[in-house]
């Protein structure tokens, strides 16, 4: 039966973050607490930055030279000089069209096999050891299988965002599945309802949260990997960016390119969590 | 002493859960024919498997012993004939109210016409008075206004037995008799051709529903006490039978029953 307490998939799931109240005051108090963190943020940086400018005055930037950098970088973002000459905006676009294809195909994948591994005991046995020993991999050590299989970086890319896309979501399906209530499996029962509309009223509706969970965190490791894996692939993107900064000894470049990661990365997460919560539903007594 | 023959037929009931040692016997050798239109309530202490006889009579649980019948065929499952009112509504939270009524009655209807089946929500939500709630979702209504929806959701598929597993147990006194009404509201909406069988522990409930209560003895190996007929005749009204012989002699009757014959060990 349904616990006795009223509860959201918003508490139960292991959530990055939590907003409580209700309305303005909740509104009141997330601003106040951005605005707060936004500070401490920025004071970090200034006080991380000039610690390192005492260390070793010629090797890191000072945040004044970063900001000016940076804003340079912004205000010109789809300039295009040449192959190793782009302007930001298209090197993250690049990055992203390549996260956003990785993460298209593997959620194709990871959904519906987190949908039988969830529904069926036996599939569950048989593909959940593999799914623990793959997990855990790094998803860069797949970027060699990658490139022998499609002889292209830009594809190797992309598999290795597909691979990474595929373990949270696969996983959270997988156990927003198992958990469907028995009362509503029984109210589907008790009223024959056909296979289809037990998928699509009762199976989906209720994972949604946790497959929308799943999706979060694998968009969130396969922008985290999305880095490293252009600066093993070269070409385009904001990984590639990066490295080639480094190579032109501009580390203002590479803090310029860490913060915009910082903040996209930042916006995917809200635009998943606005997601979740959309799509959350209260159960009650 | 069912007057016209049996149409709900338990005979030699038996309910075993897990092997061997750990085997516990919840109900044994129940006999019990209900009639048709017949409303019965099952009355007992908590534990002497109420509950479990409800779920066998849905098909949710399988006889270990014994057969459950219905108009002469062999209950082997869940179906819609035999509706059911879980003890905790059992709405679906991302539905709304006439979303819950509608999905169960196109699942049992897939070949009626759309048109058919919404106005026919209508018609059961307008009789349990949710109308103007209609598109709210489960959390957004109160804990009365949910079994109300459960209680249209399981008439709307119009099935020949209604089976209610304490349905207004979580709900409290001054909702209670609302609830009571919206029941008898519908089941005379169908001319009391529904045959009923309600699980719950409280005896004006029983008393002023049934035909009749069947006093169930304490568990493990639970079974039949007594079968108690309720003559008051229908329609009634709640606060004037509380004041007949007929009522008080009966309660008396129970209250003795389940306080001395068949009281609870614990």
């Amino acid at each position: 039966m349904i616990p006795p307490q009223t509860m959201t998939h918003r508490q139960t799931l292991y959530h990055l973050s939590a907003v409580g109240g209700t309305g303005a005051t909740a509104v009141v108090r997330a601003v106040l607490a951005g605005g707060f963190s936004v500070l401490c943020g920025i004071t970090l940086l200034a006080a991380g930055g000039y610690l390192a400018s005492l260390a070793s005055p010629k090797d890191l930037p000072a945040p004044a030279a970063v900001f000016d950098v940076l804003w340079t970088l912004i205000t010109d973002p789809f300039y295009n000089a040449g192959p190793n000459d782009k302007g930001i905006g298209l090197q993250l676009f690049a990055s992203l069209q390549r996260v956003f294809t990785g993460f298209a195909i593997g959620s194709v994948v990871a959904i519906p096999l987190g949908i039988l591994l969830g529904s069926n005991r036996l599939v569950y046995r048989l593909v959940d050891p593999v799914v623990q020993i793959l997990r855990p991999v790094s998803p860069l050590a797949w970027f060699p299988i990658g490139l022998a299989t499609f002889q292209s970086a830009g594809n190797a890319t992309i598999f290795m965002i597909f691979i990474t896309s595929l373990w949270p979501t696969v996983i959270n399906t997988a156990f927003g599945v198992r958990s469907v209530p028995i009362t509503y499996r029984q109210v589907a029962q008790v009223f024959h309802f056909s296979r289809w509309k037990y998928l699509t009223k009762v199976l989906l509706p209720y994972s949604l949260p946790h497959i929308l969970t799943g999706l979060r965190l694998s968009m969130g490791i396969a922008w985290l990997v999305i880095v490293a894996g252009e600066m093993l692939s070269g070409g385009t993107g904001i990984g590639f960016f990066v490295w080639d900064s480094w190579n032109a000894l501009s580390l203002e470049r590479v803090m310029a390119a860490i913060l915009l990661i910082g903040v996209i990365g930042l916006l995917l997460d809200r635009g998943f969590s606005f997601l979740v919560n959309r799509f959350s539903y209260t159960e009650t007594e | 002493m069912p007057t016209s023959p049996a149409y709900l037929s338990l005979k030699d009931v038996t309910i075993t859960f897990g092997k061997g040692v750990k085997a516990y016997t919840a109900v044994q050798g129940v006999n019990l024919d209900i009639a048709h239109g017949e409303f019965v309530s099952i009355i007992g202490h908590s534990g002497c498997g109420k509950s479990t006889l409800l779920n066998l009579i849905a098909g949710l649980l399988k006889p270990t012993a014994g057969s459950v019948t219905l108009d002469g065929r062999a209950v082997t499952g869940p179906g819609p004939d035999r509706g059911l009112v879980f003890q905790h509504h059992g709405l679906l939270p991302w539905l709304s109210v006439f979303d819950n009524v509608y999905e169960a009655l196109d699942a049992v209807y897939p070949k009626r016409s759309k048109d058919d089946k919404v106005t026919e929500v209508e018609r059961m939500l307008r009789l349990v008075g949710l109308w103007p709630h209609q598109n709210k979702r489960p959390a957004e209504i109160s804990g009365g206004m949910k079994q109300r929806t459960a209680v249209a959701r399981a008439f709307a598929v119009h099935p020949q037995v209604l089976l209610l597993d304490e349905p207004f147990s979580a709900l409290d006194a001054l909702t209670k008799p609302t609830l009571h009404d919206a029941l008898v509201e519908l089941w005379s909406s169908d001319n009391q051709s529904e045959t009923v069988v309600m699980v719950t522990h409280d005896i004006d409930e029983a008393i002023y529903l049934s035909d009749r209560i069947v006093v169930m003895s304490n568990g493990p190996r639970a079974t039949v006490g007594e079968v108690v007929d309720v003559h008051l005749p229908r329609p009634r009204d709640k606060r004037a039978m509380l004041h007949t012989s007929e009522y008080t002699d009966l309660k008396d009757h129970l209250l003795q029953l389940l306080m001395s014959r068949f009281a609870h060990a614990a």
